[in-house]
């Protein structure tokens, strides 16, 4: 009887077969800071530059100091309200939102007030303390500060894509918005455009 | 039978080894026999049995299919968030996809096309984004799931290249129906009007390929927006060209449920397999004759030759065939005190991956004979390999490791609807209770669903999903 001993063209077979099977992982940690692209979507590193764009902009235009000259040097109220995401990437917008507030509460010029979501918690929790806390510790209901402004913002996405091309563009729009009068007193806007190209074959 | 057939040389080897191979495969669990499972524990009710089935595999193994699958059944089961995780997952494989994997390609083509990595039918690829939208519509996430609606549009652009010649679905009605919903809810005019335009240009795509009305529903809501966004020459001119559409202005104070009513099973793929041998004695020049003879020895026990023959090839086929299921209950009707409203069909799901499916009849068939044809050379190479020689021992096992890895690729996404139906019910603002029927094809109840305390909300839309498994 013949040897059953493998060809070379069968070799070949169970090579690829044995070379579908490998793989693994690593994890490193690495600086927050630092760029890192994976799939072309939206990341850390867009949200960073909106917030340090906007922030820088927002805090140098002149309804700061407007504001200011005609409330004998006080500062302003600012609630920051929704950024509407109107792209097709889920974008946590809370990033971008708390950058900001971060920025007005340590830059000392602006005060900050809690969010519609934040406040019904709050509400609660004063609430609560009508029941249950000493009576010289209590909060009292109806003080709480009302803001001058509001900042919403919206952002939205187009993306052309061919094959293994594609190119995604990004416009996010801040807008201040004065709750007396509905003026918008500033307006930020922030571009973002990338180029995605993907490999046709990988081993 | 054949008189005699002679495999050659080392005739009782070769058999042994044709036996075991056999058995051995025939004991391999298919992708149809894996997939009939998790129907019929669905039909039992047993969701978390067919999700069971799912998690045995080891997590970090499961594949797009899989994760579409168990992302489907953790939608219908309540597991929103789940849910959602799946369909992110399968999402970034999907995504991945693109990038082929040189190995895998290699191997489908010495083997089957079952071993490359699962790329969805556009039409799956599309109700992906659908059921993660229903998703984020479970949680309450309304931002969420028109970001999944959003996708779906340009899913299908993508698609466009591979989908050059497609006769229909450019665009996906019932998802840009949803949308136009949302965006109505949001008081987001322009987004609203352009999802309703883009809807019946598509449903009206459908009305012309696959002859489906276009919902009246449909066209009263598009009429009833533009009249309440202030585009009245839109309105006016969607009056005029379906005179049915409800004129009269609506409250304003009331809102509306909408029942997504997801029914039965979409169409799916089985094996079609032709397994004939090529003698050494065939002449493939008898032009006409030989192939009226290769045709009638692929049908099963029509191979009966006369006297003793050798066989040179045994040539195996195999390809994926479409079967449609048969539903037993076939329409819904939602019930809240008096007011009823039945369904109607708004998405043909079968309909949309028929479509889909032999959209790639060419690229697979192509494929098919391309591998056929590497398979023969590869077996006639091991054949020829010694000095010469003709080698038949391993040249009969190569043939017979060609011809039992032919499988059809029968992979497809097997839990979805055959269907999807709507029902619309404008009530007041308010708590209600919510019945919903669903009805077997005598007109009976097959099944009744009751909803309690759902809040209907002003200006804005309530949405319940129900699905049906048989």
């Amino acid at each position: 009887m013949n040897a059953l001993t493998l060809p070379r063209s069968w070799t070949l077979v169970l090579s690829v077969a044995i070379l579908a099977g490998c793989g693994g992982q690593t994890i490193q940690r690495i600086d927050p800071d630092m760029t890192t692209d994976v799939s072309g979507n939206w990341n850390d590193t867009d949200s960073r530059l909106v917030s340090e764009e906007m922030i820088a902009d927002v805090l140098a235009r002149p309804w700061l100091a407007r504001y200011q000259t005609a409330n004998d040097e006080a500062r302003p109220t600012v609630i920051v309200g929704q950024i509407r995401n109107r792209s097709a990437e889920h974008i946590a917008t809370e990033t971008i939102t708390k950058d900001i507030e971060r920025a007005f509460v340590n830059s000392g010029l602006v005060r900050v007030v809690s969010s519609r979501v934040e406040r019904e918690g709050i509400r609660d929790e004063r609430a609560d303390q009508q029941d249950y806390s000493s009576p010289d510790t209590v909060k009292r209901f109806g003080l709480e500060q009302g803001a001058d402004f509001m900042l919403l913002g919206t952002i939205n996405a187009i993306t052309d894509s061919k094959g293994k091309h594609s190119v995604k563009y990004y416009q996010i729009d801040l807008e201040l918005h004065d709750i007396q009068t509905n003026e918008k007193v500033w307006i930020g806007q922030k571009e973002i455009k990338k180029y995605i190209g993907k490999g046709k074959y990988k081993a | 039978m054949p008189t005699s057939i002679r495999f050659s040389r080392p005739a009782t080897v070769g058999r042994a080894a044709l036996l075991i191979c056999c058995i051995g495969l025939g004991a391999c669990s298919t992708y149809a026999d894996h997939s009939l499972r998790l129907r019929d524990a669905a039909i039992k009710g047993d969701r978390s049995a067919a999700i069971a089935l799912i998690d045995k595999e080891d997590e970090s193994d499961l594949d797009l299919l899989a994760l579409l699958q168990r992302g489907l059944l953790h939608y219908e089961e309540g597991q929103y968030a789940a849910a959602i995780a799946d369909f992110a997952r399968a999402e970034t494989v999907l995504d991945e996809s693109f990038t082929k994997s040189i190995t895998k390609e290699a191997l489908a083509f010495l083997t089957n096309d079952a071993t490359r990595s699962y790329v969805p039918y556009p039409s799956e690829q599309v109700l992906l984004n659908v059921y993660a939208g229903l998703s984020y519509l479970g949680l309450g996430d309304r931002q969420g799931a028109l970001v999944e609606f959003r996708k779906v549009g340009q899913r299908l652009a993508a698609l466009e290249d591979l989908r050059a010649d497609a006769e229909a679905y450019h665009d996906d009605p019932f998802v840009q129906w949803l949308a136009a919903m949302l965006f109505a809810d949001d008081r987001d005019p322009n987004a609203c009007l352009v999802s309703c335009r883009r809807a019946l240009a598509a449903f009206e795509e459908e009305a012309e390929v696959w002859e489906l009305p276009i919902p009246e529903d449909f066209l009263q809501d598009y009429y009833d927006w533009a009249r309440r966004f202030g585009f009245d020459d839109e309105a006016a001119a969607l009056a005029e060209r379906f005179p049915g559409v409800e004129t009269a202005p609506r409250s304003s104070d009331e809102g509306e449920i909408v029942l997504i009513y997801a029914c039965g099973w979409v169409d799916h793929l089985e094996e079609l397999r032709t397994d004939f041998p090529i003698l050494e004695s065939d002449d493939p020049s008898e032009d006409q004759g030989y192939a009226r003879e290769v045709w009638r020895r692929g049908h099963r026990g029509h191979f009966d030759p006369e006297g003793e023959v050798e066989i040179e090839y045994w040539l195996s086929v195999a390809v994926p065939v479409l079967v449609g299921t048969d539903e037993e209950i076939h329409a819904a009707r939602i019930l809240v005190g008096d007011r009823a409203e039945d369904t109607t069909m708004v998405s043909d799901v079968s309909a949309v991956f028929d479509l889909t499916f032999e959209e790639g009849e060419g690229r697979r068939m192509v494929r098919t004979i391309a591998r056929a044809l590497a398979k023969y050379l590869a077996v006639e190479a091991v054949k020829n390999e010694k000095d010469g020689k003709e080698n038949k021992v391993e040249g009969f096992l190569a043939n017979l490791f060609t011809s039992a890895t032919e499988r059809a690729d029968t992979r497809s996404w097997t839990l979805l609807p055959d269907t999807f139906q709507m029902a619309k019910l404008r009530l007041p603002e308010g708590r209600y209770t919510v019945r919903v029927e669903l009805y077997d094809t005598s007109g009976h109840v097959a099944r009744s669903v009751e909803i309690e305390d759902l809040q209907v909300w002003s200006g804005r839309h309530s949405f319940l999903y129900q699905r049906s498994y048989r």
